[in-house]
């Protein structure tokens, strides 16, 4: 038991730390571009793209429009697994969604995250944002064992995680909204 | 019985938890720095991809 706990951890800790690496250089390089192509005063039109783009994002993922979601159509492989073993598999995982522009999107709200990161003209602050993006998205691998009854049951949560698609939804929403007005006090201060 | 409902429990608490970083992100980002704001926003955009998986 001791055994399949270490190595679990070992998989966990490996695909967290390479997501994280691989979203704080996405977040970088999209303050970078930021820097480089946009003027000082860029805000004075990018934060209407970006409320513009929060807007779009909440009709997307409320079925309101019927404009297909501009993102990336694939999924990170599941055969690395059986390819490279598990420890490989977990880094390639983590690097893969930790890129976030190579796999397909839940909720259009990463478009609002992107763009910010381009906004904000900053790596650092850039970066920073990716890699809270992660944060968010890989905590619920580290609590995945208080969710479950026991490893056996991993399905019955993700059915009960799928029945709850509204309520995280509307997470999603107050992310977007907290993100969109945090940025626009972070200009105005 | 308990079985069934112990996961379901579980994930409103943790949903709850993230919620409640909205206000704390909000109330820092007002009071403090936005930067704090813009990232508990990122961290619950994450958070969310949960639904995703």
């Amino acid at each position: 038991m001791a055994g399949a706990k270490g190595k679990w951890l070992a998989g966990v800790a490996a695909y967290s730390v390479a997501g994280a690496l691989a979203s704080t250089a996405v977040g970088a390089a999209l303050g970078a571009i930021g820097r480089l192509v946009l003027p000082q005063d860029a805000w004075l039109f990018g934060l209407p793209v970006v409320a513009m783009l929060a807007v779009v994002a909440v009709a997307s993922d409320m079925g309101w429009t019927r404009a297909p979601l501009l993102q990336p159509l694939r999924q990170t492989r599941d055969v690395w697994a059986g390819s490279y073993g598990r420890l490989a598999a977990a880094i390639l995982w983590g690097f893969d969604l930790g890129l976030v522009v190579t796999t397909r999107f839940t909720f259009a709200g990463v478009w609002v995250l992107m763009s910010s990161a381009v906004l904000v003209r900053d790596p650092l602050l850039g970066s920073g944002l990716l890699l809270s993006y992660w944060l968010g998205r890989t905590a619920s691998v580290w609590i995945g064992p208080l969710l479950l009854e026991d490893a056996t049951r991993t399905p019955q949560l993700l059915d009960e995680v799928n029945r709850r698609h509204r309520s995280f939804r509307s997470i999603s929403f107050l992310g977007v909204g907290l993100l969109t007005i945090s940025l626009l006090l972070y200009w105005i201060s | 019985m308990e079985t069934a409902t112990r996961p379901a429990q579980r994930i409103a608490t943790a949903q709850t938890a993230a919620v409640l970083l909205a206000p704390a992100g909000g109330a820092a980002a007002v009071l403090y720095d936005p930067r704090l704001g813009m990232l508990s926003g990122a961290v619950l955009l994450g958070w969310s991809q949960l639904v995703g998986l």
